[in-house]
């Protein structure tokens, strides 16, 4: 999968956990959002987890809270 | 046990003793909550065996079947890749990681203070407010600190709570807690205009300072994000801590 395509539909899954999110980027972080707290981290990864056809490694990705973070990660397990 | 850990658990048993916290201890766990899911909500000092995922499993089920915290916080090395798939399976997931830290006392004396910056102990109420209102817009999530908990713990010596004033405003500070052994720093925040600015570290080294000839050692425990800072301040990797919770 290439590495845009991975991007929207990360924001299309960011759009459904969170809302309508305002100026969504790479540079996207949990500070710019107001509900992207520890609990909402782990609903992210399991629609992530369905959207990509993927499980995640728990220990890696819940300390990433950056989308561009997030994007780069399944990017690297999508192409391994 | 780890010194950082046990200072965590005992820093639970302390704040379980004060009047507005609720403060269980069983033989497996401990589990300690705030009034109205305040600050705290933990269980620990989980007693797992080898085989971690049912015992993690039957304790959090436990708990949050009786109105207890849902969130338990383990030592991180016990789990594997296969222990989380099953306790993902039974609904309980990692939420955070933490980094312990710890630094023995050859820290050097701390630098001059910053022009315009004054650092000094938490007393009055007033302050004490401004500490629990920086720390739940700064720092805290879904769970916040009770500023009646707060008060009730600075009446208990173990507790020091620091700040860092910038033109008298508090936008720096932490709690310390001694269990006579070692010395802990929770709750260690910055007002986010006012970071990288070296406010934090200044803190820090005048903590670490006056409590160098009370206890052994400081540590903490720290996000990822955070580990470079404490590493340049003299703190060492000495393990690392899991915090689960039961959805």
């Amino acid at each position: 999968m290439k590495r845009k395509e991975i991007t929207e539909q990360t924001f299309s899954i960011f759009r459904k956990v969170f809302g309508d999110v305002a100026h969504l980027s790479e540079q996207t972080s949990a500070e710019d959002i107001d509900n992207w707290d520890s609990l909402n981290h782990v609903i992210l990864i399991q629609e992530l987890e369905k959207a990509f056809g993927m499980k995640f490694d728990l220990f890696d990705i819940i300390e990433i809270r950056d989308v561009g973070g997030l994007v780069n990660y399944i990017f690297s397990k999508n192409s391994a | 046990m780890n010194e950082n850990i046990n200072n965590l658990f005992n820093f639970y048993r302390e704040v379980g003793a004060c009047p507005s916290v609720s403060l269980i201890e069983e033989e497996c766990f401990g589990a300690v909550s705030g009034q109205n899911k305040d600050w705290p909500q933990m269980v620990f000092g989980l007693n797992l065996s080898r085989n971690p995922a049912p015992d993690l499993e039957q304790i959090l089920t436990k708990t949050v079947s009786a109105n207890l915290p849902e969130f338990a916080v383990c030592d991180a090395d016990i789990f594997n890749m296969k222990t989380l798939k099953i306790l993902r399976e039974k609904g309980i997931y990692p939420v955070k990681i933490w980094t312990l830290m710890n630094t023995h006392y050859s820290a050097p004396v701390p630098p001059e203070q910053q022009a315009n910056v004054k650092i000094k102990k938490l007393n009055s109420c007033a302050e004490i407010d401004a500490f629990t209102s920086l720390v739940n817009t700064e720092l805290m999530q879904s769970v916040k600190m009770n500023p009646i908990l707060a008060k009730e713990m600075i009446e208990k010596n173990a507790f020091g709570f620091y700040g860092l004033f910038a033109a008298g405003e508090l936008v720096s500070g932490l709690l310390a807690y001694s269990d006579m052994i070692n010395t802990g720093l929770y709750f260690i925040v910055t007002k986010r205009a006012f970071r990288g600015k070296g406010l934090a570290a200044e803190l820090i080294r005048y903590v670490t300072s006056l409590y160098r000839q009370k206890t052994n050692k400081v540590v903490l425990q720290a996000t990822q994000k955070a580990v470079p800072l404490y590493a340049r301040l003299g703190f060492s990797v000495c393990g690392k801590m899991v915090i689960f919770w039961k959805r």
